[in-house]
This record gives structure tokens, C-alpha cells and sequence, in this order.
């Protein structure tokens, strides 16, 4: 009878399994995230001039962010994935640096580098910063940690691309940027779009560096957060709901464009561009100095910058901080590890017709800027909860686990159909097939997923900020530290962060799937 | 030993527009026990279909599959004991050549020296004992076939389905493990279901070859039964080549074609017919009288062994192999000659002439 009952349950795992991790997004990650929107009915007069005046400037540095990630991004992302050369391939694993880096410590950096007398003015002999904090700094600084997306979404793009095509436009008769220009250009300008939504989107929701460069200048988030700590709820609801509704425009507009594949030919006029071939020595020195100066001393200043100030101290404030980080981090990981590969697999099968609408709320939810989830949340969580370290987890796990999830669905999607039925066949059941071959196959992004999802976790600010009253975060604290001068002891909890981000990479450098064994 | 019968099975899938397409029309069918079966037929017949069914992989619309006579339809493939090789191997990725074929009999739960034995004597039968080590992207294409085979054979079945097994591979290399496909299910008395579009391979691999077509089974017979006695004018023409004549009736055993009589051995049924003749069977001569056929050489294709002529008769493309001995060579035909050819009577095929000849020929 007991051995009966063990069976039935262990039969019904993978259901119960799946069951609960669609009841985990919706109830946990997805409703929590929008439910701000709620407030339009409830609050009269949330919408100011002070917020138009703030989202506005933010849409304004995310297109500039976008635009200069684009002309230099297009480029960059073709040399490292059609160069052969080894520098090329270092310079290839560096590009990822800044999308593991925290934030707050890569905006240290970049102030370091750019804004203060230590950095790039140290070097030409100046005794004052470059720039002072204000809209060209954060256009700098979010150039820095965008970039990247940028790259790899069309890097991603450009190498699905089968070179045949290359060669038969080659043969063709056309020269070499008129290929680039009627070949590659109409096929990824998918990467191209997905690229502009994730920096667009990602300059829109940082908080913690932009708040070190910004000065006195407002973007959206640090308004957000600013008024969420004044007391100011409906205001700070108002500005959230903006940006919110604004994510979801984007995503549906950006579904639109990338729903038409249909590519324009009467538009192929050759000669004009091709003389700027000539250009080519030229082009490759601007890109190289491109990304040594604007991107990679930037980033990495602030180890410079920690060798020469080798005080380094440990007080109770910091070590209390950094155990709360990877407390939260670690939990959060652990419980979307859980939950993610049930909801990827039901979306990248599109099972019960689900995976669309479930692929459309994770996108939100990737897309809605941290600081307004994070209002968005507390005001949910509030209702029922009491203390601020389990809404600091749930508002993590909200915006870590699309993180995961993205990955998943990409790794489940190349799973050739055949292994599962190849499985089926040799007499698995469907829980055995699913720990036996697909599990072992999206190992590899599951552990890129997780780390992503972690580095997240330990470097948002924004909707920390938004939540917390009391409890500090490493990125909190090192956002105070530079506001209240401290810039030593900041550097050096940047440091410990920069130093886990690149153990960090280097591990996702090496993460292939090894042997296996049932 | 499972005898597999199908039973008036209907496939529909569901088109993108909400239109239905059927794959399967009420296919009945017996399985050749232990022999090599192959479902043969161009692309869309419905082949792959019939086969996913019969491992459990799809589901009928309608109908049966009977394993031993007991209803199976509802059985998912795991309970189905079969071995299934597929298109493209489907080996797994991430297990070694050893593991992928211990997968089987692992699951099944068999014990640690049954499978080490099935896996070590699966992998020599392939010919991949000494590579039980690699990955499956460390082989070769023909090697990842052989080990899909070990992997399927190890699961201990005596019924083998085998999904387009060749035509990923190199031609040369395909023609080759056809024998030993065909030396391995013999030894071991199996039962083989082989899906495929090339001709070919059904002729030289199969005991017993159902030809379909759009859905529907259109004959099945041993490889010599379908070439020499197809029923239809598909048949005749999927079956090898073979060139068509459309005639007229003149007694039970006289047609004319183009103002000249040809016997026929077959009875003559109705007033229009199409005569059918292999390449093979058509005798060319240089003689030109009112009692034969002639045409002018339009294409000569040397196959080596022999030339293969294509004749333009009044714009029909009559196809015709003939041999020419060494000392013989001044007097092959060139381009543009007159030839005349004949047939014997026994090799004519006799079928009732179609409203639209080109739509019974035609693979889709």
C-alpha cells in the first residue's frame, strides 16, 4: 500500500514539478512585477512635470546609448566573430567583463576613469576630472555595460548565418560591403533589434552606477528611488507605471518588426559604399582604440586604482553587507534553478499553447526597469508580508529569473527533436528522458544562466534601493560610500566584486558540457 | 517475435491554414515476419508517417496497430519493445559511444553484467568495439549510423524500424552498410521495417517492398515481383525506368502504336491503353521500315557497361540500353541517327490509359 503510494508520487513528480513552477511565475514573479498598475485607479494626480522631465531624459540617453552601441557594436561584433587572430579572441572574452561586472562597481570605475582627478586626467597630467557628473558621464558609463548586449546579440546573429550564402553572393559579382550590405545586414537585423531592446532597455533600469555619475541630473530610476525613499509613494508609482508601460510598448513593437522576415532587394546599389573599403587599416585602429579607451580602462580602472591605495579595511559594515549579497544571491539562484527548466521547456515547445503567452510575461518582466519592480513589488508584498530581507529575496527572484529562463528556452529549442523520440524509443518514460538527456544537454546553460542570474542579483541597486529601508546590499552600500566621499573603502568592495565577476567569466568561458555517464 | 498488422489506419494532420492534409488513407497492412521489410515511395507518401505510428511515435487519426494481435495503438513507444534507428542518428551528444548504447538496456534496469555483455557484443558487431570511448561528434557520419544501430539493436528487440537509415550518408557508404544491415537482421532472424525513397536500396536490401503512394499502399511484393510485374503505371515508373506508349486496341492481343501493330502476350482489355517497355527490353536496329517503330537519338548517356540512348519518338522519349562489344565501336550510334526498335511481346506491360498520364507519373 505504502510502496503504492511512494510509486503514484514519484510517477506525478515531474507533473507536480511542473504545475508548480507555472504557478511560481505567474504568482511569484509575474502578477508582484505589474501589479503597480493597479494604482492608476487608485492615486489621483501621480503624473508631474518633474516625472515627464526625468522619464524623458532617460529615453533620450538610452536612444544616444543605442545609437553610438550600434555604430560601434555592428562592426566589432563582425571582426570577433570573422577574425582568426588570438587577440581577437582575448579581446572577445573581454567584451563579456562588463555584463558580469556589478554595476555600482563599474560605475566607481568608469567615474574613476572618466570624472575624477585619478583617472584618465592623471594620466594626461590634469588636475581635474574630464568630465563632471552629468549626462555625458552616464551616456559613458552606459555605453560601457550595454555594449555588450549589443555585441553578442548580433555576434549570436552573424554566426547562424551560413557562410554559403556569402559565397554564392561573392560569386554573384558583388564586392565585399555590398555583401555585408544585402546579405548579412537584412539577416540580422533581427540581432540588431533584440541587441538595441536589451541596451535600450538596460540603459532605461540602471540605478546604482547612474547615481555615482548623475550628479544632480534625474534619470527616471534614480527619481523613482529618490521619491520612494521621501515618502512619496504615489508620485514614485506614477513614474513607475510609466516606465512599465513604456517596457511593454517596446516589447510589442520590437515583436512586430522581428514577427516580418521579408527582406527589401530593389534596394541593392552597389559601388558607393565599397570605396570605403580603402578605409580598412583606419577603421581597425579607431575600433581597437574604441575599445581600450571607452570600454576596457574604464572598466577595469578601479584595480588600478586599488593598487596604489592598499589600505584596505575591513569593517563591520562591509562584511555584514556582503554576507546579505550572497545570502540573498545564493537563495535566489537556488530557488529559480528550481523553477526555470519547467518554464523554459513549456515555452520553447510551446506546450498546452502556453509558451507564447509565458515567453511574452517573462519578456516583461526582463524589460520593466528594476527600480519601478521593485516599488512595484514592495507595494505587493507589503500587503501580507512583514520584514524587508524576504521582499528583498522575492523582488530579486523577480527580476533573476528571466535571466535564467532566456537561456533555457534557447538551449531546449536546439535540442534536436529526434534524441527525445530516440530516447522514447529505447524504452525511457517521459521523467526519465527529460533527467537523462535533457537535462544533461542544457547543463551548460543552466550554468550560464545561474551565474548571470546570480552576478544579477549581487549587483542590482535600483530595486534594492526601491525596497530596502535598513538592509544594504554591497551595491547600496558602495553607491553611499561614493556619495558620502569614502571613495577608499568603495573601491575596494568594487574590487571584491570586480574579482568575483572574472572568476566568474572565467568560468562560463570553460562551461561545455564533459562527458557523462547515466 | 511481435507480427505487426496495421489495420485501416488514417493520418490527418492539421495544415497551418486550418486545412487538412492526409498523410495515411485507410492503410491496411501485414508486416513479413522476419523478414526485410521496406516501405518505399517518393517524399510525402506518407512512409515516415506509417512508421512513427507503428513505434508509437505519433498517433493515428484513426485505425489499429496490432503487435502479436493485440491492439497497440494506445501504447506509448516505451512499451512498445521495438528498436528504432533514425534519419539522422540521433545519437546523444553528451553520452560516450559505450553509453549511448548501454542507454537501452540501462533504463530497462537490466543488471551490470547483462548490459556490459549486450553493449560489447552490440559495438563488435558494428565494427566500433575499439571506439567505445569517443564521442558520437568525434565519428564519422557512417559511424554514427553504425552506432544508431548498435544502440537500437541493444534493446534487445526483434523488431528493428529504421527511419531513411542511409541518406544522410555518403552514397558510397550507404551502399555499404546496406549489406550489413541486411547481414545483420538476417543473423539474428529480426523483423525490419526500413523506410525510404531510393529505389535502389529497397531492390538490393528487401525481402519484401510495399510501395506507396499519396497515403495509400500500391503494391507490395518481393523486389523481382514489383519490378517485373508492377500493377500500376507508378509502379512501373518508381520501380526503375521504363518508357510508356499511348495505343489503341486492335484484337485481344494487338495494339498499334503510331501505325504500327505490336503483339502483346497480356490480354488487352480496354480500347485505350498505355504499353510500358524497361530500357533494358527495347531492341534498337538501324533497319527502318513501315512495319517499326523509329525515332531520332536525342541524348546518349555512357554508363559504362553499357550506353543508354534516349530516342524522340514524335516528341515521347523512348528510353533504351544497348551494348556494343569493342571491335564493334565504329558501329555505335551517334546524335541525331535514325534508329527503329522493337519488343517481344512478353516484355510489354499492358495498362488502361489514365485521363492524365503525366499526373499517374508524377512523384507528389
Amino acid at each position: 500500500m505504502l510502496g503504492q503510494i511512494k510509486r503514484g508520487i514519484i510517477k506525478h513528480l515531474s507533473s507536480v514539478w511542473f504545475v508548480s513552477a507555472a504557478i511560481f511565475f505567474i504568482g511569484i514573479i509575474f502578477l508582484p512585477a505589474v501589479y503597480i498598475l493597479s494604482y492608476v485607479l487608485k492615486a489621483e494626480n501621480i503624473f508631474t512635470a518633474d516625472i515627464l522631465k526625468a522619464v524623458s531624459a532617460s529615453f533620450i540617453i538610452g536612444l544616444i546609448v543605442v545609437l553610438l552601441d550600434f555604430i560601434f557594436g555592428l562592426p566589432l561584433a563582425w571582426i570577433l566573430t570573422r577574425s582568426k587572430s588570438k587577440i581577437v579572441k582575448v579581446i572577445d572574452s573581454l567584451v563579456d567583463l562588463s555584463l558580469v561586472i556589478p554595476t555600482a562597481a563599474l560605475g566607481f570605475s568608469v567615474y574613476l576613469y572618466w570624472g575624477s582627478k585619478y583617472g584618465l586626467a592623471y594620466l594626461l597630467g590634469l588636475d581635474y576630472g574630464l568630465f563632471s557628473a552629468g549626462p555625458i558621464l552616464i551616456i559613458l558609463l552606459h555605453i560601457v555595460f550595454t555594449l555588450p548586449y549589443m555585441i553578442r546579440s548580433i555576434a549570436a546573429a552573424i554566426v547562424k548565418i551560413d557562410i554559403a550564402y556569402e559565397q554564392a553572393a561573392v560569386t554573384l559579382g558583388a564586392k565585399p560591403v555590398t555583401v555585408f550590405r544585402t546579405v548579412y545586414f537584412p539577416l540580422f537585423k533581427d540581432g540588431i533589434i533584440v541587441g538595441s531592446i536589451l541596451s535600450f532597455t538596460r540603459s532605461l533600469s540602471e540605478t546604482g552606477a547612474t547615481m555615482m555619475v548623475a550628479g544632480v541630473f534625474t534619470t527616471a530610476p534614480i527619481f523613482i528611488v529618490g521619491l520612494k525613499q521621501a515618502g512619496q509613494l504615489p508620485q514614485a508609482a506614477g513614474a513607475s507605471i510609466i516606465m512599465i508601460v513604456s517596457a511593454i510598448v517596446i516589447l510589442f513593437i520590437s515583436k512586430l518588426f522581428l514577427g516580418r522576415k521579408k527582406i527589401n532587394l530593389e534596394k541593392i546599389y552597389p559601388r558607393a559604399a565599397d570605396s570605403l573599403l580603402k578605409l580598412k587599416i583606419v577603421r581597425d585602429i579607431i575600433l581597437g582604440l574604441f575599445l581600450i579607451f571607452i570600454i576596457f580602462l574604464p572598466t577595469t580602472y578601479l584595480i588600478i586604482f586599488n593598487l596604489t591605495n592598499l589600505q584596505l579595511f575591513f569593517n563591520s559594515l562591509i562584511v555584514k553587507s556582503l554576507l546579505i549579497s550572497f545570502a540573498i544571491a545564493l537563495i535566489v539562484t537556488i530557488i529559480n534553478l528550481f523553477f526555470s527548466a519547467p518554464i523554459a521547456y513549456l515555452i520553447a515547445h510551446n506546450k498546452f499553447r502556453l509558451g507564447k503567452i509565458l515567453d511574452s510575461l517573462n519578456e516583461i518582466v526582463l524589460l520593466v526597469p528594476t527600480s519601478a519592480l521593485g516599488l512595484s513589488l514592495v507595494l505587493f508584498w507589503q500587503q501580507w508580508l512583514q520584514g524587508e530581507f524576504i521582499i528583498l529575496i522575492l523582488t530579486h527572484l523577480s527580476f533573476s529569473f528571466p535571466l535564467l529562463v532566456k537561456p533555457l528556452i534557447t538551449a531546449f529549442k536546439h535540442i534536436p527533436l529526434e534524441l527525445e523520440e530516440a530516447a522514447y524509443s529505447l524504452g525511457a518514460s517521459k521523467r526519465k528522458m527529460f533527467m537523462t538527456i535533457l537535462l544533461p544537454l542544457i547543463k551548460p546553460a543552466l550554468i550560464a544562466g545561474s551565474i548571470m542570474a546570480f552576478m544579477r542579483s549581487l549587483s542590482e541597486t535600483g530595486a534594492t534601493l526601491a525596497v530596502s529601508d535598513q538592509i544594504k546590499t554591497i551595491p547600496v552600500l558602495i553607491v553611499d560610500l561614493v556619495n558620502q566621499g569614502q571613495l577608499n573603502q568603495a573601491g575596494f568592495v568594487s574590487a571584491v566584486l570586480f574579482v568575483i565577476a572574472f572568476i566568474f567569466l572565467l568560468i562560463l568561458k570553460h562551461n561545455k558540457f564533459s562527458k557523462n555517464k547515466l | 517475435m511481435p507480427q505487426v498488422e496495421i489495420k485501416n489506419l488514417t493520418k490527418i494532420y492539421q495544415g497551418l491554414k486550418g486545412d487538412k492534409i492526409k498523410a495515411l488513407n485507410h492503410i491496411n497492412l501485414k508486416i513479413k515476419d522476419k523478414a526485410y521489410n521496406t516501405l518505399l515511395g517518393p517524399s510525402g507518401c506518407g512512409k515516415t508517417s506509417l512508421l512513427k505510428i507503428i513505434t508509437g511515435l505519433i498517433k493515428p487519426t484513426s485505425g489499429k496497430v496490432l503487435f502479436n494481435k493485440k491492439d497497440v495503438t494506445k501504447k506509448s513507444p516505451q512499451d512498445r519493445d521495438i528498436g528504432f534507428v533514425f534519419q539522422h542518428f540521433a545519437t546523444f551528444p553528451h553520452l560516450d559511444v559505450w553509453h549511448n548504447v548501454s542507454y537501452g538496456p540501462v533504463i530497462r534496469g537490466r543488471s551490470a553484467e547483462e548490459i556490459s555483455e549486450i553493449v560489447n557484443r552490440n559495438l563488435e558487431l558494428v565494427g566500433l568495439a575499439q571506439r567505445a570511448n569517443a564521442m558520437p561528434d568525434e565519428l564519422s557520419g557512417g559511424m554514427r549510423q553504425r552506432l544508431g544501430l548498435a544502440r537500437a539493436l541493444a534493446s534487445q528487440s526483434k523488431l528493428l524500424l529504421l527511419d531513411e537509415p542511409l541518406s544522410a550518408l555518403d552514397a558510397k557508404i550507404g551502399t555499404y552498410i546496406r549489406y550489413e544491415l541486411r547481414r545483420i537482421v538476417k543473423k539474428y532472424k529480426l523483423t525490419a521495417i526500413h523506410v525510404t525513397h531510393n529505389q535502389d536500396e529497397a531492390m538490393t536490401i528487401s525481402d519484401n517492398i510495399i510501395l506507396m503512394k499519396k497515403g495509400q499502399i500500391v503494391q507490395t511484393g518481393s523486389p523481382a515481383d514489383l519490378y517485373d510485374k508492377p500493377k500500376t503505371i507508378f509502379a512501373a515508373n518508381f520501380m526503375g525506368k521504363c518508357s510508356f506508349f499511348k495505343a489503341k486496341k486492335l484484337t485481344d492481343h494487338l495494339a498499334e502504336y503510331q501505325g504500327v501493330k505490336i503483339k502483346v502476350k497480356q490480354k488487352i482489355k480496354d480500347k485505350e491503353v498505355i504499353l510500358g517497355v524497361r530500357p533494358e527490353k527495347v531492341h534498337l536496329s538501324r533497319k527502318l521500315n513501315k512495319k517499326l517503330i523509329f525515332g531520332k537519338i536525342e541524348i546518349i548517356n555512357y554508363l559504362g557497361y553499357l550506353f543508354e540512348y534516349r530516342i524522340n519518338v514524335q516528341g515521347n522519349i523512348v528510353k533504351a540500353y544497348k551494348r556494343f562489344k569493342e571491335k564493334d565501336i565504329k558501329q555505335r550510334y551517334k546524335v541525331g541517327d535514325l534508329v527503329s526498335f522493337w519488343f517481344y511481346p512478353e516484355d510489354i506491360l499492358v495498362y488502361k490509359a489514365p485521363k492524365d498520364l503525366d499526373k499517374e507519373l508524377s512523384l507528389e
